[in-house]
């Protein structure tokens, strides 16, 4: 009887491994190399790593004086710490805008005006690989003042990372708003143009998207003629080009659009916070329990200032319906909406703190992507905090 | 009270090294591989089914799972219920050395046991990641067609994965 395991066994034991080991295991032999850099395999990887809920991770960014810094935690009580991202890049503005992050990757976008100047990075800080994207080549502009959304996804359909570019602008003498979408795939790594017919609502403005179900979320409004404002939620499903809309809450329909903001709420729908500032600072926070389900809107929280002293800023959501806030200027904090309780998890940073959102350590890039320890270390960051110091090493090797 | 004495069906197994196992129908319908058999074959039941591919020892092993698998689903699921079959886990795979655990996965895969099959994978998987690449070679009985150069050029590429590693326990 052969001791050699069968290929489809390897690959079960495989799909199971972390991808520290699995990339460690590129060097076993030349086979396995192909093998763990295939498509296939990232991508099975990548469902085997989803389906287990208990092993995901919360992504954070802390803000320091002169620079950002990455920390992946534990979704437990203890909210310990898994280990902090070497963060290799240097950005020619004061900081990154974060897109978005899904599956392992993280999306950062560097500058903001003129487009063409923009760089867009997708990064795998688990196995410190990442990509610089080709420009959208968008062409309409020709000096016209316009506006560009961006916002990022999966498609599990295809198996692809999606990136997704909103541009609008005003056109001919009515000012009408001209939109083009461009949508980028990480597979065919190119942009193109989609023609999706977007519903007549600008989205300018809110530049913090929720990708959920497959859609990219924004808030989006309308413009009255008598001046008045229609709020609602547009999503783009990734997979089929599409647009949708979703109706929000009677009672936030009419606000000021930038009073509203939307984010993920728990895996599979959204939530939408209001802000205003009318009678002392107030926050509520609204939930689609059933996503797409337009009665099933839930005001779960109400914030008034006590004293004068500012509101905390909801960062999202984690397991067991508590939200991760921002209190007192830096320090993070986990509330449970059930019994009220606020719990400060010991965690702060000067200039402030992101929720990035939930994380798997996924191999996506490792077929594509470039080393990040290729670059200067321009921000020189804890060089030795992500190594495990140990040197032991393997003494093998004959 | 009294009890009606039931009979429970027996199959009969013979092993690769001539051994053979009666078991009850109910645990041999675990092995997915002998279901399938019956199911096609249903007059076939009375015959011995040879099993050319599994020891004895391993058989031996695979039917103790089964009936403890058998008699955990039997029970009301609770968390100490999947506690326990976490410990029971645990402790199957624990003092197997890494021959053992190959033979079981080969007799699982064989006879189709999905369940015990994803279980001995993790374990491996669990077993070997923090394991350093040699260790890994051995197990699998894989050959390194890498140049000193090349293999030299992948650790360098990836640093930071060779670190940590666990000495070699075999």
């Amino acid at each position: 009887m052969s001791d050699y395991l069968p290929q489809e066994v390897i690959l079960e034991i495989l799909r199971r491994l972390p991808v520290k080991s699995l990339v460690k295991c590129r060097s076993v032999c030349k086979a396995w190399n192909s093998l763990i850099k295939s498509p296939s395999f990232i991508s099975s990887h990548l469902q085997t790593a989803l389906s287990k809920p208990n092993d995901h991770l919360l992504l954070l960014r802390l803000f320091e004086n002169d620079k950002e810094s990455y920390f992946l935690h534990f979704d437990n009580d203890d909210f310990d710490e898994y280990k902090q991202l070497h963060f290799p890049f240097k950005s020619n503005s004061p900081w990154f805008r974060l897109v978005g992050s899904c599956n392992g990757l993280v999306c950062l976008q560097d500058g903001f005006f003129p487009l063409d100047s923009v760089e867009l990075i997708l990064w795998n800080p688990s196995i410190q690989k990442y990509i610089t994207l080709p420009k959208p080549g968008v062409t309409c502009l020709s000096g016209r003042a316009y506006n560009s959304t961006l916002g990022f996804g999966f498609d599990s359909r295809t198996n692809d990372y999606k990136l997704l570019n909103v541009v609008s602008m005003s056109v001919g003498e009515e000012a009408e708003t001209l939109t083009e979408v461009y949508l980028f795939s990480l597979d065919g790594n190119s942009w193109k143009r989609v023609t999706a017919i977007s519903p007549k609502y600008g989205i300018e403005g809110h530049e913090f998207s929720a990708f959920v179900n497959g859609a990219v979320h924004w808030l989006g409004y309308q413009r009255g003629k008598d001046g008045g404002f229609r709020n609602m939620v547009l999503g783009f499903d990734i997979s089929t080009e599409k647009f949708n809309v979703i109706r929000l809450p009677e009672s936030l329909v009419d606000l000021c659009p930038m009073d509203l903001s939307i984010m993920k709420y728990e895996e599979s729908s959204i939530a939408v916070l209001k802000r205003d500032w009318e009678d002392g600072e107030q926050l509520d926070m609204w939930v689609m329990k059933e996503y797409g389900v337009n009665e099933s809107w839930n005001k779960v929280l109400h914030l008034t200032d006590q004293s004068g002293e500012s509101l905390p800023r909801v960062l999202g959501f984690r397991k067991n319906r508590e939200v991760l806030l921002e209190v007192d200027g830096g320090e993070l904090a986990s509330l449970d909406l059930n019994c009220r309780q606020m719990e400060n998890l010991g965690i702060e940073a000067e200039a402030g703190l992101l929720f990035v959102g939930s994380y798997v350590e996924s191999l996506a890039l490792l077929d594509k992507g470039i080393d990040t320890g290729s670059l200067n270390d321009a921000n020189h960051v804890n060089d030795s905090s992500d190594s495990d110091a140990s040197n032991e090493g393997e003494s093998e090797m004959t | 009270m009294s009890m009606a004495a039931v009979e429970t069906k027996k199959i009969t197994l013979r092993t690769a090294d001539n051994h053979e196992f009666e078991v009850e129908e109910a645990i041999a319908m675990e092995f997915s591989t002998i279901k399938t058999f019956f199911d096609e074959n249903p007059d076939a039941s009375e015959d011995t089914i040879p099993l050319p591919n599994v020891t004895s020892k391993c058989l031996s092993a695979i039917i103790e799972y089964c009936k403890s698998h058998l008699a955990f689903r039997a029970r009301e699921t609770s968390s100490s219920i999947d506690e326990q079959v976490r410990t029971y886990d645990e402790e199957f795979v624990k003092a197997r050395d890494n021959e053992s655990l190959k033979e079981l996965i080969l007799a699982a895969n064989y006879l189709n046991i999905k369940a015990l099959l994803d279980m001995l994978n993790q374990a491996v998987a669990d077993r070997i990641k923090n394991k350093s690449v040699e260790y890994v070679r051995r197990f699998f009985g894989l050959e390194n067609d890498y140049t000193p150069e090349e293999e030299a050029a992948i650790r360098a590429e990836n640093e930071w994965a060779f670190e940590g590693v666990d000495p070699d326990d075999d």
